[in-house]
């Protein structure tokens, strides 16, 4: 399966059709209530009291719910966590962020829910607040969770291999502090929620635009008390774009879910963008410190990291994602065979944390990158002869990691050459730093960074938050399933049901060209249909569009189907036109014999006499119409017992040169120059690829660059608009961006495809900063944290710039 | 000349003429999709800054969140809904369909409308700057612009 | 993220305006273009009883010349500053400078007056007024009064304009023979400045007289250097002079810090954004030399 020609857009035809359907445009039930939630101004205090008297007393409000209600009626969320606190989805006696629901106000509108929310007072004893993660490790620290006694929700010590040994044998050992900081890559639609209680089930039916895995779903179950067969979720076909940040809606949709038990009646809630930057969810910030041993002639032998993760104010599923997500591929694309990991949860009085494009890649290769090139400069050579020299090469493939992973397929140095050369990295290499002329008015730098690609998460990772011993026998949690459902009707009409239920990656577009393809027909055949409705599709806990997962796994999900479909279409014309099944294939809509052409029937004949003439068929054919694909990942396996775990399904990778320019006087920083080589396998549509790649870049340009979720010392919230929040827009946008790939198709799954979601998000912080680092070298900076801003350049060039004429 | 708290809107929304009893606080964007069934009008924000619930005033692109209905009385509002039934509009939806301009959806309106007014009354030559100017008071999460940009220098190419 | 309950009045002349400010006092809040008060509606940052829509008032939309003066009504859209073919031939500074402000579908809705009356010490146009050395007047009760730009600026978001006082017009003195640049230096195109510069000159034989020095986005308002000035004219044009310039308007700045910019770093970008406003003013100085050369 290899490129072809791609159909456009089928959701943006349906966006100019003006048939989208986004969350907020859905009035699904009679007697819509509005709600409204009180949030926290502090970002640690004692609840005293609620009095929410004056609100109830305006006309259009219904209902207040409380904490205490909360309580009463839900449990706390599951995590895997040693030490979780209890996280409810509002806050009962204490709140622990700046932006932590307290309560919730229903009305017949928004304009009056929001009036009774301002008139219902709460009285706090605020308390001392910490949000640094290293001082919430102090046992001086304020505790969050008073019963723990700890703000560490999890401390996992990993080790595999020799690490002592190699680090003793080793010519050059240092360390390294580094900072990767809190953002997220917010969609554009904040949180969008319609719940339904019924409280004589108990059941509760949701609309909502969440994100995948639907795993969340048995946790919400969970906290809701409410079998997970009596809850239904309905996910509209347009989805304005999550980037990870929506799966963190489940909360939410408890708590609307209990606010509509209050009220009685089905409650919608719009997230606005003030709630959605201090109280949704973001990336984990992560200080790291790293410790390298090498040789002088370049090998690396051997990482210590000692990973902190800030998780906010509750550990929520699915952290400790971020911590062990990439476990497979903690070496990134080396040849490195000694691992210590020191995994640490914390929790500090800021926004819970969760998934971001890149999750846990980003935070992960941050230093290890970062550390590449301080290794190359140490040692006096160039960063790209230096990860060349450590990859693992093509031969070594499919290449166990140390740490369990399963490299399936690839050609990391050639993906990465293919980088330098689209780059002329060598030649830049020359006018870089120090090297620039000096009458210019910006320093240049050059930088690269590769990367495995994790692409559809093994479920299991997640237990490595426990020791061996503690992890129940009894509940293997691994693997990474899909199903998708084909109907073909009476007329030869052919319908793909989905249920990854995407938020922006085209897949609607690209199942159907799957489909058409599996049966020689046009994609404007094939209708497929959107959205996810969980009261009556086929779905598993590991189902949904996250980790990159659906190139692999959910579009394999769609070709087993397809061929499926194929298959009982031939065993159909075999036994309508009485000859040998195997004698017969698909071409152009139809059903032919291999050694006659005009032997064979359309598939509008066949599909009308398997409708029209059930009474008779055999029964092999009974549901011949109706197929259903499902594609279970293979080689997925449990955690071992030396803490070895394939984390992902397939791997594919990446490798990122960026050249920066920094003005020399205003010390702005610019992206001139993006190239970024890819290995996603087989690309199953290059355009909707393409605008991965792309998409991926200014997300993990922002993070670079612009994006950072600020707090005071004490917890006070500082990027609360978008005025203050800088999303890049086309003007902030590299002006030469090179994308490419090379294929190297995957035998872990069907359609021979890697993810392509994520991969730049998490290149382009680390090849920026190597970029910025290289620039700025012979000034003396160290560049140990993100993001990269003019006035973080300033506090330490500043004292050499200012009053002296600088050059221009 | 009294104080109002709520107050008969009378407007043209597309060409069509809509009267609705609102509160005077409601703000234009909420008019469209509520009253007005213009749901291509996306709240992004709500202050002003990602331009997804832009719509075109007596032809001018303007934030249709920075606005009260009521001060849409005696205009003519377009949305994306409007645009879609001319031939301009028609080629936008085209080039972005093609050159997947969009991914998610929910920037797309804004971008469009934005676009709309730009080739509609820009003088020729439409340059690259006036591009990126138009393009750049939009925020789009999903695409990293490259292919808006590829949209409209298609449209802007096309254009005649 | 809806505005709290108000009133709405649409007064139909500048009479009606000043009547109902002064009934309502602190209550009243004018709406104009609404680019600054609306996300405060939304956010519920402002919460006036009564809203006083002038947007209606037509007469308050114009830009016309008077003899030496340029007078643009405070109703009068940013866009229009930008294109508007006497401002871009008398007073092109004003044009260049409202091009910076946001983004195109901003200055369609935005204001002169609303943006003036707002005033955000990080905006163009009351730098731009006070480099060019406007009158703004004020109606209320008593009749009109002017203000010249410098006194009209009086903190963040504070002005002269008194309770029951609306702003009406600004009145800008046409210059002959000037040059000019102006900076800003943002991280997003569009947003506001972290800091700015104007410099203003006319040109007489070998020199710049009447210089002007202003920065924005670095006080609590904008700012005239006046010792800058002194600078800009009496020392001789030249690429090296805009260091020393540019020194000169940075010395004794009081800066302040704010999540994008340190004191410090905001002070450099000030003495940069008014080095580069020199060079700019200098390069049109040349043009403008070599044309008369040419034409001579």
């Amino acid at each position: 399966m290899n490129e072809f020609t791609a159909p456009s857009s089928t959701e943006g035809r349906r966006l100019f059709d003006l048939q989208a359907q986004y969350i907020a445009d859905l009035t699904p039930l009679p007697n819509l209530a509005h709600a409204a939630v009180v949030r926290s101004p502090y970002a640690h205090a004692r609840i005293r009291s609620i009095d929410s008297r004056a609100a109830l007393a305006l006309p259009g409000v219904m209902s207040v719910l409380t904490g205490r209600e909360v309580q009463e009626w839900s449990r706390p969320f599951a995590v895997a966590a040693e030490r979780p606190g209890r996280y409810y989805s509002c806050a009962i006696d204490k709140v622990r962020y700046v932006g932590e629901p307290v309560a919730v106000v229903v009305a017949t509108n928004r304009y009056i829910a929001e009036d009774a929310r301002d008139t219902i007072e709460v009285e706090y004893e605020p308390l001392p607040a910490v949000v640094d993660v290293e001082a919430a490790m102090q046992s001086s620290a304020p505790i969050l969770h008073e019963e723990l006694g700890t703000n560490v929700a999890i401390d996992r010590q990993l080790t595999y291999g020799d690490v002592a040994a190699v680090f003793s044998a080793a010519d050059i050992v240092f360390s390294q502090r580094y900072v990767f900081p809190r953002y997220q890559s917010f969609p554009l639609e904040t949180y969008g929620i319609i719940a339904s209680w019924n409280p004589s089930a108990p059941q509760v039916s949701f609309w909502a635009n969440f994100h995948g895995p639907y795993s969340m779903l048995a946790v919400l179950a969970g906290a809701l008390r409410v079998p997970l067969s009596k809850l239904r979720v309905v996910t509209p076909p347009d989805v304005g774009g999550s980037f990870g940040n929506k799966i963190a809606l489940y909360p939410y949709m408890a708590l609307t879910a209990l606010a509509s038990r209050k009220a009685g009646r089905p409650v919608k809630w719009i997230e606005d963008r003030l709630e959605s930057l201090s109280a949704s969810s973001t990336g984990t910030d992560r200080v790291t410190e790293l410790e390298v041993a090498a040789r002088n002639d370049g090998q690396l032998l051997g990482l210590k990291m000692r990973l902190m993760d800030n998780v906010g104010a509750y550990i929520r599923a699915p952290e400790p994602g971020c911590l062990f997500r990439p476990i497979g591929n903690f070496m990134n694309a080396y040849k490195i065979e000694h691992l210590e990991v020191n995994a640490l949860a914390v929790m500090t009085n800021v926004c819970p944390s969760g998934p971001n494009r890149g999750y846990a890649c980003q935070q992960h290769y941050f230093p290890i990158e970062r550390a590449i090139d301080e290794l190359a400069l140490r040692l006096g050579k160039d960063p790209a002869t230096v990860r060349l020299r450590n990859l693992i090469q093509p031969q070594d493939i499919p290449y166990r990691t140390v740490t369990g992973g399963l490299y399936d397929s690839g050609d990391y140095p050639r993906a990465t050459q293919r980088a330098l050369e689209l780059s002329n990295y060598w030649q830049l290499r020359q006018s870089t730093g120090a090297a620039g002329p000096s009458d210019a008015s910006v320093w240049r730098g050059v930088g690269m960074a590769v990367a495995i690609d994790p692409s559809g998460s093994n479920m299991g990772y997640i237990d490595v938050s426990k020791k061996a011993a503690q992890r129940r026998p009894n509940l293997v949690r691994v693997g990474s399933a899909q199903t998708t459902r084909i109907y073909l009707d009476a007329t030869g009409g052919i319908t793909v049901e989905l249920e990854t239920a995407a938020h922006g990656q085209g897949q609607e577009t690209t199942a159907a060209s799957l489909v058409a393809q599996a049966l020689g027909i046009a994609s404007a055949d094939v209708t497929v249909v959107a959205g996810m409705d969980t009261g009556s599709r086929p779905w598993s806990v590991s189902s949904g569009s996250y980790s990159s997962r659906f190139g692999a796994v959910g579009a394999s999900s769609i070709v087993a189907a397809a061929r499926q479909l194929q298959e009982n279409l031939l065993q159909a014309t075999a036994y309508f036109l009485e000859c040998d099944a195997s004698r017969l294939h698909v071409q152009a809509g139809r059903i032919v014999s291999l050694d006659d052409a005009q032997l064979g029937l359309s598939l509008k004949d066949v599909a009308a006499r398997l409708h029209w003439s059930t009474g008779t068929l055999p029964s092999h054919l009974e549901t011949a119409t109706q197929v259903e694909g499902t594609f279970v990942a293979s080689e997925l396996d449990y955690p071992n017992e030396l803490d070895q775990v394939n984390s992902s399904a397939v791997y594919a990778f990446t490798a990122d040169v960026a050249v920066v320019e920094i003005d020399k006087e205003t010390l702005d920083i610019r992206v001139t120059d993006y190239i970024t080589v890819h290995d996603a396998g087989n690309i199953l549509h290059p355009q909707i690829a393409r605008g991965q790649f792309a998409g991926g870049l200014l997300h993990g340009l922002a993070g670079a660059l612009y994006e950072e979720l600020r707090y005071t010392e004490t917890g006070d919230f500082l990027t609360g608009t978008l005025m203050d929040y800088l999303c890049p827009t086309v003007n902030e946008m590299p002006g030469n961006i090179v994308m490419d790939h090379i294929v190297l198709p995957t035998p872990q799954a069907l359609t021979g495809a890697k993810g392509v979601g994520e991969s730049t998000a998490q290149t382009a912080p680390i090849a920026i900063a190597n970029a910025v680092a290289d620039a700025v070298r012979h000034l003396g900076l160290e560049i140990t944290e993100l993001p990269l801003t003019p006035d973080k350049l300033w506090q330490q060039l500043g004292a050499r710039l200012a009053g002296e004429p600088a050059c221009t | 000349m009294q104080p109002q708290r709520r107050t008969i809107v009378t407007t043209a929304v597309n060409g069509t003429p809509v009267e609705t009893l609102l509160d005077v606080r409601t703000t234009l964007a909420d008019f469209l999709r509520e009253e007005a069934g213009c749901t291509s009008v996306h709240l992004g924000c709500e202050h002003g800054v990602c331009g997804a619930c832009t719509v075109l005033l007596d032809g001018l692109p303007v934030r249709s969140c920075l606005r009260l209905a009521v001060q849409a009385v005696g205009h003519e509002i377009t949305t994306l809904e409007g645009v879609m039934q001319t031939e301009r509009g028609k080629t936008i939806g085209r080039a972005f369909v093609e050159q997947f301009a969009m991914q998610c959806g929910f920037c797309t309106a804004g971008f469009a409308l934005s676009l709309y007014h730009l080739l509609e009354n820009a003088p020729e030559p439409i340059t690259d700057q006036d591009i990126h100017e138009t393009l750049g008071g939009h925020i789009c999460r999903c695409t990293g612009y490259v292919s808006i940009v590829e949209a409209a220098k298609r449209l802007r190419d096309q254009r005649g | 993220m809806k505005p709290a309950p108000f009133e709405y009045i649409a007064p139909e002349s500048v009479e009606q305006v000043v009547e109902v400010l002064v009934q309502y006092g602190d209550e009243a809040k004018i709406l104009a273009g609404g680019q600054s008060l609306m996300p405060l509606l939304n956010m519920r940052l402002a919460t006036p009883g009564i809203i006083v829509d002038i947007n209606g008032l037509n007469e308050l939309s114009y830009i016309r010349q008077e003899g030496e003066h340029l007078h643009i009504g405070a109703l009068t859209r940013q866009y229009r500053l930008e294109r508007d073919a006497r401002i871009r031939q008398t007073v092109p500074v004003l044009a260049a400078a409202t091009r910076l402000i946001g983004h195109p579908p901003i200055r369609y809705a935005g204001t002169i007056g609303g943006s003036l009356a707002h005033a955000d010490p990080a905006a163009e146009l009351p730098a731009a007024m006070c480099a060019l050395g406007a009158e703004l007047s004020v109606v209320g009760l008593s009749g009109a009064r002017s203000i010249p730009a410098v006194d009209f600026f009086q903190g963040p978001l504070s002005t002269a304009v008194r309770p029951g006082e609306l702003l009406t017009e600004v009145r800008i003195p046409i210059r002959k023979n000037v040059v000019w640049g102006v900076r800003e230096y943002t991280r997003r195109a569009g947003d506001f400045a972290l800091a700015g510069a104007i410099i203003l000159a006319e040109m007489e034989e070998d020199r710049w007289v009447n210089g002007r020095v202003v920065l924005f986005g670095v006080e609590d308002r904008p700012l005239r250097v006046s010792h800058a000035e002194a600078v800009l004219t009496q020392r001789a044009l030249s690429d090296d002079q805009a260091d020393v310039v540019a020194a000169s308007a940075v010395t004794g700045l009081d800066c302040h810090t704010d999540l994008h910019a340190s004191a410090g770093y905001r002070k450099q970008l000030a003495r940069v954004m008014v080095k580069r406003a020199y060079l700019d003013a200098l390069a049109m100085w040349d043009g403008k030399r070599e044309n008369a050369a040419g034409s001579a």
